[in-house]
């Protein structure tokens, strides 16, 4: 009998020591190609991946030229990473989980598209709408669970088939019957016990990015915004945010609009823990194009929609905060230099107004946030005095005919009191 | 010349039944019997089966004994599977924190025995197993003194 078990329990061993070590020898073929085969499935768009290279005696996984194609139009991407690279730690495999302690992500492209009620997705309209089954956050997140199932070298001898499809909800007690692995063969389910997990199955403690570019298409508009040269680090990312009690740190920065230099810096704390919403964005931005920002702000209020900007260079810094769902009050301080703007459109709302127009003029304003739409309160800055000018061009002309009567009372008052 | 065939042929078959079944002890034999049948309730390729595969190799059982009880077992498998079934759901269900708090451990996550089935071929496999222990130590001991008193 020693010629059975001996043999065999070494054969074990090798199958275990291969499936630790030889990993690296199939990466770029098997591993590569399934990764492929279930991205491009879950997406529903196709998803190639350059090169891939798996140490797990390193516990490093480097991978080259990762390419989502844009399922409304093939051939363009909405995400590209020329390199990445991640450490893992190897303990909390044992634990079912995966935790990259460090990912370096260099020449990342997304392309991100502004909806119709101003809220940013990864997906357009289009795509959305070919996506007919599943939610894309539910298909990321399949796709972060067959990552940490099957990236895992632990997994060599748990590959029960039925583990995979049982429901992650806790199951009738009645016996439920399904056919697997075969025709005739039935095997049955039953209960299975949820295991609500108090930690993730993915989380990257800290994700270094280098040269990325993200393109910003406004909603109806034909030319989209350019960020690039962005360079940042993140921290505690996570497939279940709201079981992890450290908050989503970030801080980024880099370049707007490719016409002018137009750095911008922001930092933040986001706190999904025990489904309440904490969220701390601190931000810069000077000398952006007033013209490239308008077709986005042009979704938040309609008047945006009757500005006809020239020119203008925005300069912006302030805190926006949400402490548990509820919208914090701030301010944001903006300045406007050189504006050179036509709001002639605006006498559709306004009857008596036949023109307006200023040029090489400068605003600087100090705008109320808060919960209420349209959230940033330009009205209020006004009313509360919070708004400074320096109009060196000034052109207005109105139409007294439908002006009210006593239209120029509040002007003549102020220049009769002057006179006094 | 015919009788020292006969004798070489009986002694030749002797050293293969004594390289293949080699001289186990009675409770050798029953424990690996009950190993086997453990076995032989639990589905093939689970975790399970290869964490009790890899144990019945290294803990030197006595392996035609153990594929003697997991045929035996295979064969009662089929008709226990309610059986597994219910008392692995009521197992779960009297006690789903504590489980919860278990089957999260190092290793135990792997095991799967969060399903049902899976825990109460466990569980009902162990049960099965000590009864076939039990039931095979005392045919052996029965069938040994029958042999003596047969000899003698």
């Amino acid at each position: 009998m020693k010629l059975i078990r001996w043999p065999a329990l070494t054969l074990m061993l090798a199958l275990l020591l291969v499936g630790f070590f030889a990993i690296s020898q199939v990466d770029n073929t098997g591993v590569r190609q399934r990764f492929e085969t279930i991205a491009t499935r879950e997406l529903d768009t196709v998803v190639r991946l350059g090169a891939l290279d798996v140490s797990v005696f390193r516990s490093t996984l480097r991978g080259q030229n990762l390419q989502v194609t844009d399922p409304s139009q093939r051939g363009r991407n909405i995400f590209v990473a020329r390199e990445f690279q991640c450490w893992a730690d190897l303990a909390r495999f044992f634990e079912r989980r995966v935790l990259l302690k460090d990912v370096y992500a260099s020449g990342v492209y997304v392309r991100v598209q502004q909806q119709r009620d101003g809220y940013f997705v990864f997906l357009n309209e289009t795509a959305l709408r070919l996506a007919q089954y599943e939610p894309v956050g539910l298909r990321i997140k399949n796709i972060m669970t067959w990552t940490s199932d099957n990236m895992n070298p632990l997994r060599t001898f748990a590959a029960q088939k039925e583990a995979e499809d049982a429901a992650r909800h806790d199951a009738p007690a009645a016996v439920a019957r399904d056919a697997m692995s075969g025709p005739t063969q039935v095997v049955a389910r039953g209960f299975v016990l949820n295991l609500p997990r108090d930690y993730p199955d993915l989380l990257v403690r800290r994700l270094t990015l280098e040269d990325v570019t993200i393109e910003v298409v406004p909603f109806g508009a034909l030319t989209s915004i350019v960020l690039h040269g962005i360079s940042g680090v993140c921290e505690n990312l996570s497939s279940r945010p709201g079981v992890l009690p450290e908050p989503i740190t970030f801080h980024a920065q880099g370049l707007a609009s490719l016409d002018q230099p137009a750095p911008f810096a922001a930092t933040g704390l986001i706190d999904l823990f025990a489904d309440q919403k904490t969220v701390q964005i601190d931000f810069a931005l000077s000398n952006m194009a007033l013209r490239t920002l308008l077709p986005i702000a042009e979704v938040y209020s309609p008047l945006f929609r009757l500005m006809n900007i020239e020119s203008g260079a925005l300069t912006a810094r302030g805190r926006v905060e949400l402490r548990n769902n509820v919208v914090v009050p701030t301010e944001v301080f903006m300045s406007v230099q050189q504006l050179t703007a036509n709001f002639d459109a605006l006498k559709d709302l306004v009857p008596w107004l036949r023109a307006l127009n200023f040029r090489d003029s400068s605003l600087t304003m100090q705008v109320p946030i808060d919960g209420r739409r349209p959230y940033m309160h330009f009205d209020e800055a006004i009313k509360k005095q919070q708004v400074s000018t320096e109009i060196h061009n000034f052109e207005m002309r109105i139409n007294p005919r439908d002006a009210n009567k006593n239209f120029l009372d509040g002007i003549l008052n102020n220049a009769l009191q002057n006179k006094k | 010349m015919i009788v020292q065939a006969v004798s070489r042929i009986q002694g030749s078959g002797f050293r293969i039944k004594r390289i293949v079944w080699g001289t186990p002890s009675t409770l050798r034999c029953a424990l690996s019997i009950g190993a086997g049948a453990w076995l032989g309730m639990q589905a093939v390729g689970s975790p399970v089966w290869w964490c009790g595969l890899v144990l019945a190799l290294a803990l030197r059982t006595h392996l035609p004994c153990v594929a003697l009880g997991w045929g035996a077992g295979a064969l009662l498998a089929p008709a226990l599977a309610g059986i597994c079934e219910a008392r692995g759901a009521a197992m779960l269900q009297s006690d789903p924190a504590g489980w919860r708090a278990l089957l999260k451990k190092p290793f135990v996550c792997y095991l799967d025995l969060h399903r049902a089935q899976t825990l109460g071929r466990c569980v009902v496999g162990a049960y099965w197993a000590l009864g076939a222990s039990a039931v095979s130590a005392v045919l052996l001991v029965l069938s040994k003194k029958y042999l003596l008193r047969r000899s003698s």
